[in-house]
């Protein structure tokens, strides 16, 4: 791996990410030429393009890409230390814990309290689902992955009925709430949360940089990794943590949005290699591109009516999802 | 070099390998004998840190294991395990993570000291023809190769193996084996390696320990160890030991339980 094959890459996504936002900015239902926003700029704040393109469309591409790029890291790490390409927050079901977090804290009335009330269960529901399968699972020399894939499939339906249960127990107030965030949107009416949700990104980001060689050793297998000095345990927790926060403040601030961590991880494994070096920054950046698009997709196929962004990764994830199982099973 | 103590270890509270006290002076290539599930390979797991000693102790360098840090510890030693990893790397992307002991903790790319040595690493083995090849399309000869140039790659001081000539064919295991004898005389290793064949343990091996039902039943030369009644004894199993006439180490032949019958009958 060398320094200008990383600078490349990164340079490459970051080109892509500013047309592709560039592009989403001028879309949606009132149309903002490209030639336009130039104009827009240079007159500054006052029209109605202008707070259509910074207080609406802009706030709502940062969500978007801070937790595209979060879904997809939490993915990359999770894969890393399965030593598997199928799991990721949502196939294990930890996206599903997330919810339930989330949803308790509804029903208790805590939501009102504090703007990091949501992120906060959210995380502790995501770290749940974690320690449950880390002790089913992970324990193990070689990972059964038919059985981790149900576990994780089993979590999900458990966590949705209580979901459920929770919503059939409880006020009408609550049961709108619930209803109003699980269908999930990256339209944020909160800045703050927006900057909360884009600093933990990318400061979770740094933090697993700083484990790129020890998820290249966990490739080995746990023993290997030992025997290159990796510290096993405390680097499984440490990143364990930091994919059930990605997850948890992922889903508390854009609700389910599935496959993500799947699909972007799959295919920049292919163009980029397995290195994590590369994998891990190519991997965010790829993941906040794809789901700019795929929100952008979800706003205008049937504008004025908007789709959840979650519909829209879930048909294209999922599809790729059984395609990739179905391609492993052969090999 | 290696000086181990009084070792009792296993899994879950079970101890496999009970007070075993070895020493293997530096520059040995050590051998470690015994029948299936005599605790061999749980011996080397403890040596290689995989596992924690539940009494005893083991010392590197007159340095308790305890006390060495584990990048530290990483850096003097290299394991050589039986499985092979299924990750999809080439060659020497394998050969280079290797240097993984030696990254600080802010060093994202290996430097070009590094890149010459696993280069280096790959030469000695004669695996860098290879270096782009995916590890998984490798023979079982070249995994090998492969496995102990990454090992090698970290300028460990002792080199732990365990069966390094499995399910290989004759001309590989002498192979591999002559590779190993050279690098360790050449740079100036310590070797201790699990074998299965005693008769490649005898032919290379400067010492030996026998271990029988997770102790040490005897540590010797081979011409000590491989002794017709030691080997009998631990493996209950009739055996001839007579002497290799080129290399003048003992070897081993084993008696098929029909030809026993018939000579004492005869």
């Amino acid at each position: 791996m060398s320094l200008k094959y990383i600078i490349f890459w990164v340079l490459t996504l970051i080109t892509f990410l500013v047309i592709i936002v560039i592009f989403s900015l001028t879309l949606g239902v009132a149309g903002i030429p490209a030639g336009k926003m130039v104009s827009v700029f240079l007159h500054g704040p006052g029209s109605t393009e202008y707070s259509i393109i910074f207080d609406i469309r802009l706030p709502r591409i940062i969500l978007a890409f801070a937790v595209g790029g979060s879904l997809s890291l939490a993915g990359v790490l999770l894969q890393g230390m399965f030593r598997n390409s199928l799991v990721e927050p949502y196939t294990l079901g930890i996206s599903g814990g997330a919810a339930l977090g989330v949803s308790i804290s509804i029903v208790l009335g805590l939501a009102a309290i504090s703007r990091f009330t949501f992120p906060l269960f959210g995380s502790l529901g995501a770290s749940m689902v974690i320690g449950i399968l880390y002790l089913l699972s992970l324990k193990k020399v070689r990972i059964n992955l038919q059985r981790l894939l149900l576990i994780g499939i089993m979590i999900s339906f458990i966590s949705s009925s209580l979901v459920m249960l929770l919503m059939s127990l409880s006020s009408m107030d609550s049961l709108h709430g619930i209803v109003f965030w699980i269908m999930g949107s990256l339209a944020e009416s909160d800045g703050t949360l927006i900057q909360i949700m884009l600093a933990a990104s990318l400061g979770l980001l740094a933090v697993s940089y700083l484990f790129c060689h020890h998820l290249n050793a966990f490739a080995l297998g746990e023993e290997e990794a030992h025997h290159l000095g990796i510290p096993v345990e405390s680097t499984k927790r440490i990143l364990f943590l930091a994919s059930s926060l990605l997850t948890g403040f992922c889903v508390s601030a854009a609700g389910m949005i599935g496959f993500v961590g799947l699909v972007v991880p799959h295919f920049m494994r292919r163009v980029v290699g397995h290195d994590h070096r590369i994998l891990l920054v190519s991997s965010f950046l790829a993941g906040a591109i794809f789901l700019i698009v795929c929100d952008t997709v979800a706003r205008i196929i049937i504008a004025p009516v908007e789709l959840p962004v979650g519909v829209v990764t879930g048909i294209v994830g999922g599809s790729i999802f059984v395609y990739a199982l179905a391609k492993e099973d052969i090999s | 070099m290696l000086e181990i103590e009084a070792l009792t270890c296993g899994y879950d509270k079970k101890a496999v390998v009970s007070s075993v006290s070895v020493e293997v002076k530096s520059g040995e290539f050590f051998g470690v004998i015994g029948p299936n599930g005599s605790g061999k390979t749980t011996l080397l797991r403890a040596l290689s840190r995989v596992i924690q000693p539940m009494s005893g102790k083991i010392f590197l360098d007159k340095k308790e294991f305890g006390s060495i840090s584990l990048q530290d510890f990483s850096r003097g030693v290299a394991v050589v395990s039986q499985l092979f990893p299924l990750a999809q790397l080439t060659v020497e992307e394998f050969v280079l993570l290797g240097r993984i002991p030696y990254f600080g903790r802010m060093q994202f790319i290996e430097s070009r000291h590094d890149r010459e040595v696993a280069y280096q690493c790959m030469e000695l083995t004669d695996v860098l023809r290879l270096k782009d090849k995916p590890i998984q399309h490798l023979s079982g000869g070249e995994r090998q190769l492969v496995q102990i140039a990454r090992a090698f790659t970290q300028e460990p001081k002792l080199v732990l193996l365990d069966e390094p000539t499995a399910h290989l064919d004759i001309t590989h295991q002498v192979a591999i084996m002559d590779l190993l004898k050279k690098l360790v005389r050449e740079l100036n290793l310590t070797v201790v390696m699990v074998l299965h064949d005693l008769n490649l343990a005898s032919e290379y091996c400067d010492r030996l320990t026998l271990i029988s039902q997770g102790t040490v039943y005897k540590t010797g030369t081979p011409w000590e160890v491989i002794d017709y009644r030691v080997i009998e004894k631990v493996y209950q199993t009739v055996v001839v030991v007579n002497q290799n006439p080129i290399s003048a180490k003992p070897h081993v032949l084993i008696v098929p339980g029909e030809e026993l019958i018939k000579n004492k009958r005869g």
